[in-house]
């Protein structure tokens, strides 16, 4: 299974033909932001405070093997649509710290790998590529995800082409 | 006049915020404004009337917290003039390392470019929790000294490049035990056994 998180438009993500089992999140319709509480940690693990549909999609990604985001380029930062959507599913991992890569990070709530791919659109400079490829894999990193990838696409009419 | 704002969405009671009191002590002018509650022409009039803004938000997954995104999106996309203005980046995290704000700082950064705001400098706080809530007094000493180095050159109009604050007072491990004892407390006043907070 994939988890996809998005923030393309309705028409333009019908347009994509998935082969595989997946969980379609769009991240335009994600109105509630963070509140930093922490529940997903240490009240109700996993599950996020603020009540929508968006409140368990942790338990989605634990049954995928990749999470695809989909993301226009904000200077070299996901939108904050599909941030929005990221940071209401940091009980994906653990609150506790471990040591990776001699430095600190999460230690992971589950045991699977997953593998993260980024398909991201819009006007691009070279700095926003170098700063996306770094977040993408920081999160990498935090989420202990096996792999990796960054795909790069002019606008969502090529970006719809080519992904499947 | 200076405008603080504050990304975190723990607004009244974040480190964030600490932060920018701390540094509004060194400068003669200043507002604070939240970016969850505050509205936005009231802090686009502010900046106006500004000519340096501080920006302070703690990292959430590695990047500005959304709600910081949304409104360097409003800025961008409205066309607000902020030509030569002057930016001052606050950054804390969790992890020991400050060096772990470095991509949050590089989007703020590029935001600066697109935007024509002359970026002046950062403080990239490391263990924010411990430094913010000044729980150890001997070990957030240095941090606070670079906090207050800060403030006193924003006071100056000076660039300070980017500082970056580790907690090196503590090593790897002793920082990972003493937090997690941390989220074992946090958990249990929450009513959580300490299984329950690992539940798959």
């Amino acid at each position: 299974m994939k988890t996809i998180i998005h923030d393309l438009k309705e028409s333009e993500i019908k347009k994509i033909k998935f082969n595989d089992d997946i969980k379609i999140i769009d991240a335009n319709l994600c109105l509630k932001s963070c509140i930093g509480c922490f529940s997903c940690w240490v009240k109700h693990p996993k599950n996020c405070a603020l009540k929508d549909s968006y409140s368990s999609i942790v338990d989605s990604i634990s049954k995928s093997d990749e999470l695809i985001l989909i993301s226009q380029n904000r200077y070299g930062c996901y939108s904050y649509k599909v941030k929005r959507v990221l940071e209401r599913c940091i009980g994906y991992v653990l609150p506790y710290f471990t040591i990776r890569n001699n430095e600190i990070h999460h230690e992971s709530r589950y045991d699977k790998k997953l593998k993260l791919t980024l398909y991201t659109y819009g006007n691009i400079t070279k700095e926003d590529k170098t700063c996306l490829e770094k977040l993408l894999q920081a999160n990498a990193i935090n989420l202990n995800a096996e792999n990796h990838e960054c795909k790069i696409y002019k606008n969502t009419k090529e970006l719809v082409k080519c992904i499947h | 006049m200076y405008t603080l704002i504050n990304g975190s969405p723990k607004y009244t009671n974040s480190n964030s915020l600490y932060f920018l009191n701390v540094i509004s002590k060194y400068l003669d002018k200043s507002s604070i404004f939240n970016l969850k509650n505050d509205d936005y022409e009231k802090i686009i009039t502010s900046i106006k009337n500004s000519h340096t803004i501080v920006l302070s938000f703690p990292l959430y997954v590695d990047s500005p917290t959304s709600i910081t995104l949304e409104f360097m999106d409003y800025l961008f996309d409205n066309e607000i003039n902020l030509k030569n203005k002057k930016i001052f980046v606050i950054i804390n995290c969790g992890f020991r390392e400050g060096q772990q704000n470095i991509t949050a700082l590089n989007i703020v950064k590029n935001w600066c470019l697109k935007m024509n705001v002359i970026y002046k400098g950062a403080i990239l706080i490391g263990a924010g929790e411990i430094v913010g809530k000044r729980k150890y007094k001997l070990v957030t000493k240095k941090a606070l000294k670079n906090l207050f180095y800060f403030g006193s050159a924003i006071s100056n109009d000076k660039n300070t490049g980017d500082i970056i604050t580790t907690m090196d007072y503590l090593d790897n491990k002793t920082y990972v035990f003493l937090a997690n004892r941390n989220w074992n407390k946090k958990s249990k006043a929450k009513g959580l056994t300490l299984e329950l907070v690992r539940k798959k």
